[in-house]
């Protein structure tokens, strides 16, 4: 298959909210109640088309326990879109979010596009974070809030297809695709004291 | 719907058809049993550790049932025990206590070897587990409770009891060196990522090339490869001599472990773009022998002088 655009999207979030799950049922339509948790980033492909455009997307699947924060710069970093993913039954986890938008503000591309994902819809009664709330956030930062259940699949296309959109929005906002599809998809994993360095010098001011 | 599964020796649900216990496997495990009997009847932790003989065993295998017992020997647990006071363990596993650490690992637990039934159903498997990560939590605090420690502990408790497998988890942190894979900022996680990205560039060099084209890096695997000890990647019985010549022998074995990897299937990964690499990443030790993996894997000559090297080198490219 032709492909015109190749993007790469990381999925943040905080430990076991679903993240692989998201991703598992977005791109091989399978969802596994026992899934073990991640230690490793994960990669999955998926070709799509939006409007005339077909798009690869290269979903790099994150751990999410907050010590292996130390590692998502090496996923994050050139990334185009964000899926930031909470637990609409832990409250916690929604306020990781809000961190991981401070940090990819600073840190990732200038052009990054975010979408809030409220997983595990499917457990409505446990919910702790108002539906209005999250969504009153997402608009505030300029992101798109879908509800999620990687459970009953409801919302996942959406998701995803939708960070797709806002990229290609915002390559044709800016006049041009944004450098070569090679480059996008690059990860590379370079040592903490660069990852640092930069760090520094992009929150001094 | 579910397809037939058989429960393997090590509590794991699997495919019925991986690979049968042939009664030669049984015979020769056997005898090997009598040598190891004979042998830990003098053992002698100063002694014999470094002796070439028992080198040459433990890379053939420590029989299952003695596992328990070298495992412990090797990272002289005894001398461990007696650094701290005799109730130490218990007195931390009784420390009623919520915490950060606590919490993650209450939210952890069922997810690790959610395939086994020992740990797949809120029994005692996890409440053992529990006990032992929010033990070492109170003992190591810097640390406190890290994904993929659940893996290492929940494997000790195939072989050994609760409090043996707690001390084991320090002796792997502490002695094995494995703890700045779990500090916080991952520096050993970092330094790993280093020695795995010049080894696979001096050892497999097209393979190298190739992953720099699409733009993966080869060390990608470290946080569940090395950082697990491969329990979670190697099928178990490689795994466990993987474990058996590490608990001798130190880490050298699990960078040389991770060169053969790619090296069993460079031809083909070469050839692949790279989320294709990473489909076949998950099975290529499907088909790995235990006896052929050792085998194999000694043959990759490697020698702490270059690990050390890489190391300084590493720690230069810090400093600059």
């Amino acid at each position: 298959m032709e492909v015109d655009r190749e993007f790469k999207i990381v999925t943040l979030g905080e430990g076991r909210v679903g993240k692989t799950s998201l991703a598992m049922r977005y791109v091989r339509g399978q969802f596994n109640e026992k899934e073990q948790s991640t230690t490793n980033a994960n990669f999955l492909e998926k070709n799509i088309r939006i409007n005339e455009t077909s798009i690869k997307l290269n979903i790099w699947d994150t751990a999410g326990q907050e010590r292996f924060r130390a590692l998502a710069p090496n996923y994050y970093r050139e990334a185009k879109g964000a899926l930031l993913v909470y637990d609409i039954t832990d409250k916690e986890s929604f306020w990781k979010v809000v961190s991981w938008v401070e940090e990819l503000k600073m840190q990732a591309d200038k052009d990054i596009s975010f979408v809030i994902a409220g997983n595990k819809c499917d457990l409505e009664l446990d919910r702790q974070i108002p539906k209005e709330q999250a969504i009153a956030y997402a608009k505030q930062i300029g992101a798109a809030h879908y509800s999620t259940s990687a459970k009953s699949g409801m919302g996942v296309n959406e998701c995803f297809e939708e960070i797709a959109k806002l990229i290609l929005d915002k390559e044709s906002r800016s006049g041009s695709p944004i450098r070569s599809s090679k480059a996008r998809s690059r990860v590379i994993v370079k040592n903490q004291e660069e990852v640092v360095k930069k760090k520094k010098s992009g929150g001094c001011c | 719907m579910s397809a037939e599964f058989v429960i393997d020796r090590y509590g794991f649900r699997s495919a019925p058809q991986a690979r049968p216990r042939r009664p030669s496997d049984i015979i020769r495990e056997n005898a090997r049993m009598e040598k190891w009997q004979e042998m830990l009847q003098r053992w002698d932790y100063n002694v014999l550790r470094r002796s070439e003989w028992v080198r040459r065993r433990i890379r053939k295998g420590i029989p299952d049932s003695f596992r328990g017992r070298v495992w412990a020997e090797l990272a002289n647990l005894k001398q461990l025990k007696e650094e701290h006071d005799a109730g130490y363990y218990r007195s931390l596993a009784e420390t009623v206590i919520e915490n950060k650490a606590t919490r993650d690992i209450q939210l952890d637990i069922n997810r690790t070897f959610p395939d086994n039934i020992l740990f797949s159903n809120e029994g005692i498997g996890q409440q053992t587990l529990f006990r032992i990560l929010k033990a070492y939590a109170l003992h190591d605090p810097e640390i406190g409770y890290c994904q993929g420690m659940g893996f290492l502990t929940g494997l000790f408790l195939f072989y050994m009891p609760e409090e043996d497998a707690f001390w084991m988890l320090i002796a792997v942190m502490k002695k094995y060196e494995m703890r700045e894979f779990y500090m916080p900022g991952m520096p050993g996680v970092y330094k790993a990522f280093y020695k795995v990205n010049a080894l696979i560039k001096q050892y497999l060099p097209a393979l190298f090339r190739h992953f720099e084209e699409i733009g993966i890096s080869p060390s990608m695997f470290v946080p569940s490869w090395i950082m697990t000890l491969y329990i979670n990647y190697l099928p178990t019985e490689v795994a466990l001599r993987v474990l058996d010549v590490f608990f001798n022998e130190g880490p050298k074995i699990l960078y040389r472990i991770y060169i053969l990897i790619f090296k069993e299937v460079k031809d083909e990964l070469v050839e692949l773009a790279a989320d294709k690499i990473f489909n076949r990443v998950k099975t290529i030790p499907d088909s790995f022998d235990p006896d052929e993996t050792i085998k194999k894997v000694f043959k990759i000559s490697l020698g702490r002088a270059r690990l050390i090297d890489i190391d300084k080198e590493y720690e230069s490219s810090r400093g600059n």
